[in-house]
């Protein structure tokens, strides 16, 4: 843990200094996965990339604000990212006869692709999808979740809790979360 | 202990956090808890290979490339190649610009301190009425604002905290006053956020040991002091309120919603006052919508009955209970409407996505924004 802390410290000193090489590095090592997180928040997979790179425009532009005592570099840029979503989101709602149109591209696109406990998070409210998926998939710790999501550490422990419940609930009225308990 | 009680550890415990004795040895010993962990851990490892199934198969070239530096970096580093001027005498005029276009006035000494939480007092013109709110200096993002209702006239301030140099620190005030005929209009109140939407923002450092003037068109200067403090004050818009509200005072200090026993809202540093004929609170929670609160009967509102810092009804068949810090009303009775689908207006999109408390005069201004 220290030895990350350091590593970030150090890299985010460079990306600072405006060494291209080092946040190029950051950029490849992040981007995918920013990606797949964003998608869970925006819903398909243009705008999803859209917002990442605008995630990663602004660190760039703008490097101030990280503090490695409070959390990772990767958990500081899926901060900026979630932020950047919820900006797309009220963006979209300015104009809701293109939101219409939308809404039925990113439910076929994302049916298609999902598993069954897919579909269930897919029906999750944004908030809880993307607090599972940091929790779940980039493995943020609790402490690291409330740093991103601006919230008190107890508070992410009982959204955690809420979250997985709802999961859960719809898996299981799906029929597989059911079978998966026998 | 019982499953429902032991619920919230499975979750913790599953994420490795330590549980109590007693949810530990409940679980030990019980399939229905332990079935719930397995769920957890299947639920898991699915949503992990969807993650996989996810992700891009290639990463795209990066646009930050073709962005430059911020254009702050840009002027601050031709300022400090081609300055002709001596520098000190450079800063100089720039603070002598700064505080006469920005009418800041360093009046007197005021105590300083190393805690995180800044306790502002705004004095007021023109009977230096006092009002309080407080930030945190750590986050960038915190704001604090208050409105003034009866001066005459009505005045709206906003405080953005941007950065803290040991005890100097950096605000983003914004603030709009209404002479008395131009509050007859604002249809008896108005929210802090939609009277300041189009007010452009001063920054200001406040000092140690010194207040500054906040120069108000039509109103005067507002002196404004800091105070750094170890905790949130308890009041936060008023460390010297009492326990016990005003008659016409409507509160909802640190709220916390439960809907059927699982805590949907914690603002535990949120806390909003109102007062007025038809005072009224609202309560944003992003995928929850948005819930008013006030003491007097509305369109659409069900009637919720109010116990001290407690106010409880049923809406859509679920059980709620809203908790609060301090006794809430003098009213007997609470009315709350629930709009699920409510989202901010796109005029108000460079405020917060989170959950937030927001108060008016009157609880029309709420419906009228709807």
């Amino acid at each position: 843990m220290g030895a990350h802390v350091a590593g970030d410290h150090e890299l985010w000193e460079r990306i600072r200094e405006r060494d291209a090489s080092a946040f190029e590095a950051f950029y490849r090592e992040n981007a995918a996965r920013l990606c797949a997180y964003l998608r869970q928040i925006v819903g398909n997979a243009q705008a999803a990339e859209d917002v990442m790179q605008e995630t990663f425009t602004q660190m760039w532009r703008s490097p101030n604000g990280f503090r490695p005592d409070l959390g990772t570099l990767r958990g500081y840029l899926f901060g900026i990212g979630r932020k950047r979503a919820a900006e797309w989101w009220r963006k979209r709602e300015r104009a809701p006869e293109q939101q219409g149109e939308k809404r039925v591209e990113e439910s076929a696109e994302g049916t298609a692709s999902f598993s069954a406990i897919g579909d269930a998070f897919a029906r999750l409210a944004e908030d809880q999808r993307s607090l599972l998926w940091l929790r779940e998939v980039e493995g943020q710790s609790y402490a690291e979740l409330a740093e991103i999501l601006q919230i008190p550490v107890g508070t992410v422990k009982s959204r955690l809790f809420a979250a997985r419940e709802e999961l859960r609930h719809i898996w299981r009225s799906s029929g597989s979360g059911a079978r998966s308990e026998k | 202990m019982n499953c429902s009680e032991a619920a919230e550890c499975v979750s913790a415990l599953f994420d490795g956090e330590p549980i109590s004795r007693e949810a530990a040895a409940h679980l030990a010993g019980c399939e229905a808890c332990r079935a719930r962990l397995n769920n957890y851990a299947v639920m898991g490892a699915e949503l992990r290979d969807v993650a996989s199934a996810a992700a891009p198969q290639a990463i795209p070239e990066g646009h930050w490339k073709l962005a430059g530096p911020a254009a702050a970096t840009d002027w601050l580093t031709k300022w400090r190649g081609t300055m002709r001027i001596p520098r000190f005498a450079f800063a100089l005029m720039l603070i002598a610009i700064f505080a006469l276009s920005g009418g800041l006035a360093l009046v007197k000494a005021r105590p300083g301190g190393n805690g995180p939480w800044l306790l502002l007092t705004f004095k007021v013109p023109p009977n230096g009425k006092v009002m309080h709110c407080s930030t945190k200096t750590d986050h960038e993002t915190e704001v604090c604002s208050l409105g003034v209702l009866d001066l005459p006239g009505h005045i709206w301030i906003s405080v953005r905290f941007i950065k803290r140099e040991g005890e100097r620190v950096q605000l983003a005030i914004k603030n709009v006053y209404h002479d008395p005929a131009a509050a007859q209009r604002e249809l008896n109140g108005e929210t802090a956020q939609a009277a300041l939407r189009n007010v452009l923002t001063q920054e200001y450092w406040l000092e140690p040991d010194r207040t500054l003037g906040v120069q108000v068109a039509g109103l005067g200067t507002i002196i404004v002091s800091g105070q750094f403090r170890e905790r949130e004050p308890v009041m936060a818009n008023d460390p010297q309120e009492p326990l016990d509200p005003e008659p016409d005072e409507f509160r909802l200090l640190y709220p916390v919603l439960i809907r059927d026993n699982q805590v949907v809202v914690n603002l535990a540093g949120g806390s909003a006052t109102a007062t007025g004929s038809e005072p009224a609170v609202v309560l944003f929670s992003p995928g929850l919508g948005r819930f008013i609160f006030s003491p007097v009967p509305f369109q659409g509102a069900i009637q919720a009955k109010v116990q001290a810092s407690q106010v409880s009804f049923i809406l859509e068949g679920k059980e709620y209970l809203l908790l609060t810090g301090a006794p809430i009303t003098r009213s007997e009775h609470v009315w709350v409407l629930h709009q699920p689908d409510w989202r901010r207006p796109a005029s108000e999109s460079n405020a917060s996505a989170g959950p937030f408390i927001e108060s008016a005069g009157s609880v029309q201004v709420f419906l009228k924004t709807e």
